[in-house]
């Protein structure tokens, strides 16, 4: 108790003392600021002031700063005392001198380098430094010269003393010489001194390198048993184990990496990752229809729906739309996976036997391989594939083909013969492959047995072509420098020659060969249009010629296009441009095949179901603007371009469903030039009243229901005839059933499709083959049941209701009473820099404003000053003449 | 010059030949020794008009260098009033002076260069008659400002009867002048010029029946000079640039005499019989130029309302005239609506005049008051022509239609049915088509399906553009008259030049023409094989 008290005085005792020791304020010099409002529990900083005190601070500081600078006012320079200890009247002039010193070491001391551990200073010896001198680089001991003489050929102590400084009282009297003679001596002396020191210097020089020489002579005897046990060992062969510790020394070290991946892994991989660029696409087919519409986002519980999150805007339309897609879809994608993992085992199947054939060079794996593609082209039986992957194949093959390919052609000559019937016999005994059963509903699907054979053989006959022309070609070529390089290359060959001869260009100068590569591909891809494009519009040209070129291009084109999708794009669009500004002068006739052929092009290497896309979009507005103002004057070669870009629309539409008038519009001219029946119907401007051209009278001609009717010749003869009157019927009839199953869905799809239903209501289409009537009847019937669809109103979507606001209590994270308006980080900063710059410009001026009040005080106190002197001078001197004056007349007086 | 002279040849003849006559003019009005001179190159002229030994090439020129020359002599020689003959009349019979034979000779020769000036202008080749014309206009002018006889009366003096032969070759019956008629455009920028062309135009306008072409003329004419909008006529008379001024008279701009002199004119046409090329010209003129002026264009009911049954742009721009009468003139026209229902058919879209017509019509269908059913008639036409339209029409559609939704708000139903659900009455679009009458159309009982299918349209912009009937509608009416000016072309290009960061590629190498998904090309066609 005792103690704490103890503690407790002395604690009182020292807060007295701190409170003491502050400056005990007067009470006259406080002035207290009145608030006008009190608010409780509010701290004010500044309710009370010093203003004497600060006002005595303000103009201390005043006075050190602003009236040094004005004292100095219009002075060019200051004279500034920067000796040590000048001005401090403490130090004697001792403590100065030290403090001097201390100083000029310090300074010494700093300018050294910091990273420097060795002493500062450098010892010497005769004037070299020691490190010098530890080099030995001149090998001459000092003992070489005596000490009289002189080291560096300078002149010489006493010679100095006595000539230069000799003179005077000192000097020796005896001299005898004059002036003249004494300066004479001394040159000869000191040349001829100079002489003899560099014949000294020479000879030793000649004895050391004599002794050297000879050194060297005896240097061989001294070191030949070191050396023979040397090659000894040279001579015996290295040991397996050198040479292994060896190469696993320089053996390139293997980066780490990921863990191999097993099969299923990869195709897993490969899986998804096609998955995801499917995903892609749909997202992008629906454009920004529906982008919120199938994913909810994620809410929390007690989520308030106050219009702090984004709402989800649910459409049923989209709704339904969605599911209908996504049913196709997952049909599509089943069937797209089952394809690649079909694909994918294949490959690795073949990688498999790619090696086997390395390490072994065995026949038996080529006839696995055989095998294994037979397996594939059954697999292939999906008309959509027919031929896809022999050339994936052959692609693959022909990367080992460098050293094999005599002895493969060989092979697949004996084996195809036999292989093909057991292909056929396996084909007959289980003909439905996986993919069979995912296709797609809305295919016209037919099984195509006969065809299947025909394909097959073809097939293998394109192969065995193919075998031969790289057996033919040479295996490496250029990449060509220009267009006509490339023609030169590909001259005069046929299609599979020219596929050849692209693959090879590509695989020679593939862009991981080489930087520039790259460049030189993307011209290919440039010439390789150039290429389709000429065979395409040279006129009278077999056109089936140019397709297959075009055919077996495609895959190249495809890889170049990937290459650079930028370049792809521009160039593309560069073609496109070209062609439209072509038809653009004359919008009346059908533009050539060359133009038919890149749209195709298109649809090969861009996604052509992108709600909006940068070539296809474009690619649309070019068709349907061909379709729309183009008029049919020769009459076989511009119906079937009309159907050809029709066929090409339908293409490009058939996985986003969208609907294209002018495609409808065209159909139902078909129909109409079909149609003999003179009764009054309209029909719509690109096509004439009275054009009936495709009418035709009885005829024999019969044709298959759902094989490819349309010929490629038909696209350049001019002629109609019966046959192709009715093959265009049916292709017509064939489109508009597709388009009648793609636009299903629409509420309008009767209103679209109704012109037609009339037409063919009209027209009893007598004189064509009976399958085609029945067709025609199934698809009127059809449009009828369209007719009587069950229609419902257009309801705008409800918006759901907004819960009512429920008012929490305002939370904020530091209250100062003030209102604060909402605003955002960004702005809330920027208003308080503002702010913060109004004060500083106010005290700014305010400061300025009391600068100018000081200096002008202290002009009226030096003005008031120097009157004040001068009164006083003036009175003295008054004083002073008032002083003699009365002397003089004292004088004067005494006088 | 021979027909077998070269050309280099020629133009050295021809240079020649100008600075011949250069010459001659010029000593022709350095003094009257050299009078004969003018006889020389009327001769010349008449060598060079009549091709007697000149090539084509060569007689065009040198006619058209005997036009200048003849300008340059009379111009000067009106300016110096040559030609001014004092009519005293005295009763002596005397032998006339030397002084006034020469005048009479100057002015005999002055009349016989007109003749030969007008038919110049209607026979030559195209320059020469634009030279002729030029030539005689500013012939008219100096005239004009330096009359040959003593005048009467004081007011402004205009040479009529030198304007009235120009007039009437202009509107010859025998050839389309339309070029003629644009040079003599730029004359009538002098209301002088202007106001007597007018007073000229109605005593050559015949009562009966004329010729195809001289109706073209007249068209041509008419559409080309300008006629001074009611409170428009103190800008032209302010216009002090006078084309045979400045005189002692002032000149007064008298619009009731030109109105006068226009609604005569009009009358003599409304008689005509016109083909249907004549009659879209008639009309066009009307339209822009005539209407406004008219004293009664009540009086075009009977002739508009013909043409309104005429198919195609006649029925459209008679459809223009109909709404200035029914707007401005209080014209009272029951059907007017089922007539402009009629006209949007799909062939209208392949006009010249579509947009004009839905200018119009959207013009008819601003008023408020109208009733809904036929509204909503016009909207559901509307839309169902989206089907088969081209696809900058449909944007205007799209427009259109929006506007028509946004002014009665009536035909909400049309895109938010209150009750919803399926159609009532048995199945399909309950609205027809082909029913005439708009009223009877069932629109209201039916919905914009058609609008939806267009947000599946092919073009992005129209699936776009067509969304709007999902959203509510905007308070401000949509701007048409941008979309009415585009044309197909840009949809291209806008397409084109459409950035994109990201350019797509199909992600599945094709192995052969033949897309791994969704091939339809060769399903359809054979093209790699012959059959």
């Amino acid at each position: 108790m005792v103690k704490a008290k103890r503690k407790n005085l002395s604690e009182f005792a020292q807060q007295k003392r701190t409170q003491n020791s502050k400056k005990q304020l007067n009470p006259f010099e406080v002035h207290i600021n009145r608030d006008k409002q009190n608010v409780l529990g509010r701290k004010n900083k500044n309710d009370r002031g010093l203003p004497g005190v600060s006002r005595a601070k303000a103009i201390n500081k005043r006075k050190q700063s602003l009236l040094q600078e004005y004292k100095l006012k219009n002075k060019d320079n200051v004279f500034l005392d920067k000796r040590i200890g000048e001005k401090n009247f403490d130090m004697s002039t001792e403590d100065k001198a030290m403090a001097r010193f201390a100083m000029e070491r310090m300074k010494m001391h700093k300018k050294k380098n910091i990273f420097n551990l060795n002493d500062d200073e450098v010892l010497t010896h005769r004037g070299q430094t020691l490190e010098e001198i530890e080099k030995f680089d001149d090998p001459k001991s000092d003992d070489e010269f005596s000490d009289d003489e002189n080291v560096s050929g300078k002149l010489d102590k006493n010679f100095v003393e006595e000539v230069h400084f000799g003179g005077g009282v000192l000097s020796k009297l005896d001299s005898a010489l004059s002036r003249k003679d004494l300066i004479d001596q001394l040159i000869t002396e000191s040349k001829k001194r100079k002489a003899e020191k560099q014949k000294i210097r020479e000879q030793t020089i000649d004895l050391t390198e004599k002794l050297d020489s000879e050194w060297k002579d005896l240097l061989p005897i001294m070191s030949t048993s070191k050396k023979s046990a040397e090659d000894d060992s040279q001579t015996v062969k290295a040991d397996a184990y050198d040479i292994s510790v060896r190469q696993l020394i320089f053996e390139a070290r293997g980066n780490p990496s990921e863990k191999l991946k097993s099969e299923e892994e990869i195709v897993e991989e490969e899986k998804e990752k096609l998955e995801k660029l499917e995903a892609d696409r749909l997202a992008r087919m629906k454009g920004f229809v529906s982008d919120t519409s199938n994913q909810y986002k994620h809410k929390s519980a007690d989520d308030l729906d106050d219009g702090f999150m984004v709402e989800t805007v649910v459409d049923d339309t989209d709704d339904i739309n969605s599911v209908i897609n996504d049913a196709n879809n997952s049909n599509e994608e089943d069937s797209d996976i089952d394809n690649n993992e079909v694909n994918d085992n294949d490959i690795n199947n073949k990688n498999e036997n790619k090696s086997e054939n390395i390490a072994e060079k065995d026949t038996k794996s080529e006839i696995e391989d055989l095998n294994n593609e037979d397996l594939e082209i059954e697999e292939m039986d999906d008309e959509d594939s027919e031929d896809s992957f022999i050339d994936l194949k052959v692609s693959d093959s022909s990367e080992d083909e460098e050293n094999k390919a005599e002895k493969r052609v060989k092979f697949t000559n004996n084996l195809t013969t036999g292989q093909t019937t057991q292909t056929n016999q396996l084909d007959q005994t289980c003909p439905k492959s996986i993919l069979k059963q995912n296709n797609n509903s809305t295919c016209v699907q037919n099984s195509f047995d006969d065809r299947k054979q025909e394909i097959r053989n073809d097939l293998l006959r394109r192969k065995e072509i193919m075998e031969k022309a790289r057996k033919e070609l040479p295996y490496t070529y250029n990449a060509p420098e220009n267009f006509e390089e490339l023609e030169k290359l590909l001259k005069n060959h046929n299609a599979d020659y020219q596929s050849v001869i692209v693959d090879r260009i590509i695989k020679c100068n593939h862009w991981t060969l080489n930087g520039k590569n790259k460049e030189k591909m993307s011209n290919l891809f440039i010439y390789l249009l150039q290429h389709i494009n000429n065979c395409a519009s040279i006129e009278n040209i077999d056109l089936v010629k140019c397709f297959q070129i075009f055919d077996r291009l495609c895959p190249y084109l495809y890889d170049l296009a990937h290459l650079n999708p930028a370049n792809t794009r521009a160039y593309i669009e560069e073609v496109l441009k070209e062609k439209y500004d072509k038809f653009a002068t004359n919008k009346k006739r059908y533009p050539g095949t060359d133009t038919l052929i890149f749209f195709k092009l298109v649809s090969l290497l861009f996604p052509t179901s992108d709600f909006r896309h940068p070539i296809v979009t474009p690619c649309l507005v070019f068709m349907s603007e061909i379709l729309l103002q183009a008029r049919i004057k020769k009459y076989r070669s511009d119906i079937s371009k009309g159907l050809f870009i029709c066929t090409l629309i339908l293409e490009y539409t058939v996985l986003s469903k969208r609907f294209a008038p002018s495609v409808i519009n065209f159909l139902r001219g078909i129909i109409y030039m079909a149609t003999e029946s003179m009764q009054k119907v309209k029909i719509i401007p690109p096509f004439k009243t009275a054009c009936k051209v495709l009418v035709i009278d009885k005829t024999e001609v019969t044709i298959d229901l759902n094989g490819a009717n349309m010929f490629a010749d038909d696209l350049v003869y001019e002629e109609l005839d019966d046959e192709f009157k009715i093959r265009v019927l049916l292709t017509a009839i064939n489109l508009i059933i597709e388009f009648k199953n793609q636009l299903q869905e629409l509420e309008a799809v009767y209103s679209i499709f109704q012109p037609i239903h009339k037409l063919l209501k009209i027209n009893k289409f007598k004189n064509y083959p009976q399958n085609i009537r029945s067709h025609i009847k199934q698809l009127r019937k059809d449009l009828k049941l369209l007719r009587s669809k069950k229609l419902e109103y257009i309801v705008l979507e409800k918006k759901r209701p907004k819960p009512l606001r429920t008012y929490e209590p305002k939370i904020m994270t530091v209250y100062d009473g003030k209102h604060h308006k909402p605003m955002s980080k960004e702005k809330a900063e920027k208003e308080k820099l503002l702010h913060k710059y109004k004060r500083e410009y106010k005290g700014a001026i305010r400061e300025i404003r009391r600068d100018r009040d000081f200096l002008t005080k202290v002009q009226i106190a030096q003005q008031i000053k120097s009157d004040a002197d001068r009164k006083r001078k003036v009175i003295e001197i008054f004083g002073d003449a008032a002083m003699q004056q009365s002397e003089l007349k004292k004088m004067r007086k005494k006088k | 010059m021979t027909d077998a002279a070269g050309l280099p040849g020629a133009t050295t003849g021809q240079r020649a030949m100008s600075r011949l006559l250069r010459q001659r003019a010029q000593e022709f009005l350095a003094s009257r020794k050299h009078a004969n001179n003018l006889v020389d190159i009327i001769g010349h002229w008449d060598d060079a008009s009549l091709k007697k030994n000149l090539t084509l090439f060569h007689s065009q020129e040198s006619t058209c260098l005997c036009l200048l020359t003849i300008e340059t002599i009379f111009v000067e020689v009106l300016k110096r009033g040559d030609m001014y003959l004092e009519h005293s009349i005295t009763l002596i019979i005397s032998e006339p002076s030397p002084e006034s034979r020469y005048i009479t000779w100057l002015r005999n020769c002055y009349e016989e260069v007109w003749k030969k000036i007008l038919a110049s202008m209607e026979k030559c080749k195209s320059t020469i008659q634009l030279q002729a014309l030029t030539t005689a206009i500013k012939l008219l002018a100096e005239e004009g400002k330096a009359s040959l006889e003593p005048r009467d009366q004081t007011g402004y003096y205009f040479p009529l009867q030198r304007l009235k032969p120009i007039l009437m070759t202009l509107l010859s019956p025998e050839k389309d002048n339309t070029n003629l008629i644009l040079r003599f455009q730029e004359i009538t920028e002098y209301p002088d010029a202007l106001y007597y062309t007018w007073k000229c135009l109605p005593s050559l306008t015949p009562k009966r029946q004329p010729q195809e072409i001289y109706i073209k003329n007249l068209l041509e004419l008419i559409d080309k000079i300008p006629l001074p909008k009611e409170g428009e006529e103190s800008k032209v008379s302010d216009n002090k640039e006078l084309l045979c001024g400045p005189q002692d008279a002032t000149f007064t701009w008298d619009q009731s005499a030109v109105k006068r002199a226009l609604n005569k004119v009009w009358g003599c046409v409304m008689h005509w019989e016109l083909t249907p090329q004549l009659h879209k010209q008639l009309l066009l003129v009307l339209l822009e130029r005539v209407m406004p002026h008219l004293e009664k264009p009540i009086l075009l009911t009977d002739f508009l309302m013909d043409s309104l049954d005429v198919d195609g742009p006649v029925g459209v721009l008679a459809l223009q005239g109909v709404f200035v009468l029914v707007t401005k003139h209080n014209l009272e026209y029951p059907n007017i609506f089922t007539k402009l229902y009629s006209m949007f058919e799909p062939e209208i879209f392949h006009t010249k005049y579509k947009a004009r017509l839905f200018y119009l019509s959207d013009l008819f269908l601003s008023s408020t008051h109208l009733p809904e059913a036929l509204v909503a008639a016009f909207a559901k036409r509307l839309a169902r022509l989206t089907l088969v339209a081209p696809p900058e029409d449909i944007l205007i559609i799209l427009l259109f239609v929006g506007n028509l939704l946004l002014r009665h708000p009536g035909l909400k139903r049309l895109i938010d049915h209150p009750q919803g659900g399926e159609v009532a009455s048995g199945a399909g679009d309950p609205f027809l088509m082909e029913e005439r009458d708009p009223l009877l159309s069932n629109a209201l009982l039916s919905s914009l399906w058609e609008i939806r299918a267009l947000q599946w349209h092919i073009l992005p912009s129209i699936a776009s553009a067509a969304r709007f009937i999902r959203e509510p509608l905007p308070s401000v009416e949509y701007d048409m008259a941008s979309a009415l000016e585009r044309t197909g072309g840009h949809l291209f290009d806008r397409e084109l030049k459409n950035k994109v960061r990201e350019i797509m590629l199909t992600f599945e190498r094709p192995n052969s023409m033949a897309l791994s998904k969704g091939e339809k090309l060769l399903q359809y066609w054979q093209l790699t094989s012959t059959h």
